[in-house]
C-alpha cells in the first residue's frame, strides 16, 4: 500500500484497490468494504499514514528496486488522477447524492436538482450513491437498536413497562403509526395513573431546548460522551465478528445518519403532551434529573448533526 | 499458469497453517483457485456430527467478486437447494473484498446452525420447515446421518 486513502468512516485502503472495488461494486450504493457504511464522500489521501508507511519502507529496507518503482508508479498515478480530476475512476464524478428536501420530503439529485425516484436520476442519469427511499422507509426494520434503547430509556423511567412494549413494537412498524401508537399507549396510561405521568411531563418541560443550550458547556457536554462510547463499543465488537453475516454491522452508522430528525420529532410529541397535562412536580427527584440530562443530551446530538 | 495474486497465496497459506476449527480447505493441485472444502455440522444443530463436502472457486475478479461455493454433499436445508447452491447474502449482494475464504466458510457454517426458512432457496424444504419444524429437523438429522459420512 503506497497510496493510502481514508474513507469517511475511518477505514484506510490502497488507492488502486478501493478504486477497483468501487467500480466493480454494482450494488445500489457504494459501501466501505470493512464496515459497509455508505460512502457518501470521496475518500481522501491519508498523508499521515503515507508518511508512516514510507518511513517504515525506507528505514527497514523493504523497498527493493522493484518495489520502489511500483511505489513511484502508484504515487504518480494518484497524482495524475488527482490533477486530471478523475480520481477513483470517476466513480464519484459520475454519481450523485439523493438529497431529501425537508420542506416537501422529495428526494432530489445533487447534480441537477431533478426529482429522483430509484437509483438513477431521470434527468442527468447519474447513479445515486445513497438510497433516498431509505429516508422514508427508514424506521421499519432498520430502526437502529441504539435509537430504540435511547427512546426506551427515556420512556421507561416515567411510564414503566407499558410503554416499553410500545417502543418494541416500534421497531416493527412504520414510524408515523409508531408515534400515534406510542401516544395512544401514553394516553391509556394517563388515564390509568395520571399522577406519575404528570410529574414526568413536567420534567419534560424543564428539559426543553432552551435550557439545553445553557447547559451545553457544562454537564450536558460531559454526559454526551456516553452514547458515543457505547456506539464505539458495539462497532468494535461487530468488526471482530466480521465473519458473522452482516446485520448489525450497518447499524452504528445509521444512528448518526438518521438519529437527529426523528429523535427530536419524537420528543416534540412528548413536549406537546407535557403542555397539556403537566402540573405536578412531586416525583421530580434524582431520577428526574438524570432523565432530564438524558433528554438534553439527545437534543444536543441533534443540534450537532444539524 | 497465470500468476496467482498475492492475496490468494497468503490466504491459502493461512488456511493451511492456521485452519479454522471444524473447517478444512485444500487447494486443488492443478488449479490453485479451486478448493476442496469440508465443514463439520455445528454442535446442537440438526447437522451435528456430519461432515459436509463443498467446492469453492475463486473467480478471476476475486476479491472484487465473491467466491463461488457449492455443497457437494446432499443436505436438507431451506437455504441450500438440491444442486448444493447456497442462498447466503455474503456470497451475493453483500460481498465485500474485506471478507476472505475463511470468513465465507464460517458464514456457511453459521448458516447450518441457523436455517432461515423465511428466505428460502429450496422452497419445498422451507415449506416443510415452516409447517412442521420438528419433523423437518428430524429429516435434516436423518439426511446428515445418511449422506454426511
Amino acid at each position: 500500500m503506497y497510496v493510502p486513502v481514508m474513507t469517511s468512516c475511518g477505514h484506510n485502503y490502497c488507492y488502486e484497490c478501493i478504486s477497483n472495488w468501487l467500480v466493480s461494486n454494482n450494488a445500489n450504493e457504494l459501501t466501505c468494504p470493512q464496515c459497509r457504511s455508505p460512502l457518501k464522500e470521496q475518500p481522501a489521501l491519508n498523508v499521515a499514514l503515507q508518511n508512516l508507511l514510507n518511513y517504515v519502507l525506507d528505514s527497514y529496507g523493504i523497498g527493493s528496486s522493484q518495489n520502489d518503482s511500483t511505489r513511484a508508479e502508484s504515487v504518480s498515478k494518484y497524482r495524475d488522477d488527482s490533477y486530471l480530476d478523475r480520481l477513483f475512476k470517476n466513480v464519484f464524478n459520475n454519481t450523485a447524492m439523493a438529497v431529501v428536501d425537508d420542506d416537501d420530503g422529495v428526494a432530489r439529485c445533487s447534480n441537477c436538482h431533478w426529482e429522483v425516484e430509484g437509483d438513477i436520476c431521470p434527468h442527468c442519469s447519474a447513479r445515486m450513491r445513497n438510497r433516498a427511499v431509505e429516508e422514508e422507509e427508514f424506521p421499519s426494520d432498520e430502526y437502529s437498536e441504539d435509537e430504540i434503547e435511547r427512546i426506551q430509556y427515556g420512556a421507561n423511567r416515567g411510564l414503566g413497562v407499558q410503554v416499553e412494549q410500545g417502543t418494541e413494537e416500534q421497531s416493527e412498524s412504520d414510524f408515523e403509526s409508531d408515534n400515534s401508537n406510542l401516544e395512544s399507549q401514553r394516553g391509556a396510561f394517563d388515564n390509568a395513573s395520571g399522577h406519575r405521568q404528570h410529574g414526568r411531563s413536567r420534567r419534560h418541560l424543564d428539559g426543553s431546548q432552551h435550557e439545553s443550550e445553557d447547559l451545553m458547556n457544562s454537564e450536558g457536554a460531559m454526559e454526551s460522551e456516553d452514547p458515543e462510547d457505547s456506539d464505539l463499543d458495539s462497532f468494535i465488537v461487530n468488526e471482530e465478528e466480521e465473519d458473522e453475516i452482516d446485520g448489525p454491522q450497518e447499524e452504528p452508522e445509521r444512528v448518526e445518519l438518521d438519529g437527529s430528525d426523528h429523535d427530536s420529532d419524537f420528543y416534540e410529541h412528548h413536549d406537546i403532551d407535557g403542555f397539556v397535562s403537566g402540573d405536578s412536580l412531586e416525583n421530580d427527584s434524582d431520577e428526574g434529573h438524570k432523565k432530564r440530562k438524558r433528554r438534553i443530551q439527545v437534543v444536543l446530538d441533534s443540534d450537532e448533526d444539524d | 499458469m497465470a500468476s496467482l495474486p498475492k492475496r490468494i497465496i497468503k490466504e491459502t497459506e493461512r488456511l493451511v497453517s492456521d485452519p479454522v476449527p471444524g473447517i478444512t480447505a485444500q487447494p486443488h493441485e492443478d488449479n490453485l483457485r479451486y478448493f476442496q472444502v469440508t465443514i463439520e455440522g455445528p454442535q446442537q444443530s440438526p447437522y451435528e456430527n456430519g461432515v459436509f463436502e463443498l467446492e469453492l472457486f475463486l473467480p478471476d475478479d476475486y476479491p472484487m467478486e465473491a467466491p463461488k461455493v457449492r455443497f457437494l454433499t446432499k443436505i436438507y436445508h431451506p437455504n441450500i437447494d438440491r444442486l448444493g447452491r447456497i442462498c447466503l447474502d455474503v456470497l451475493k449482494t453483500n460481498w465485500s473484498p474485506a471478507l476472505q475464504i475463511r470468513t465465507v466458510l464460517l458464514s456457511v457454517q453459521a448458516l447450518l446452525a441457523s436455517p432461515n426458512p423465511n428466505d428460502p432457496l429450496a422452497n419445498d424444504v422451507a415449506e416443510d420447515w415452516i409447517r412442521n419444524e420438528d419433523e423437518a429437523i428430524a429429516k435434516a438429522r436423518e439426511w446428515t446421518k445418511l449422506y454426511a459420512k
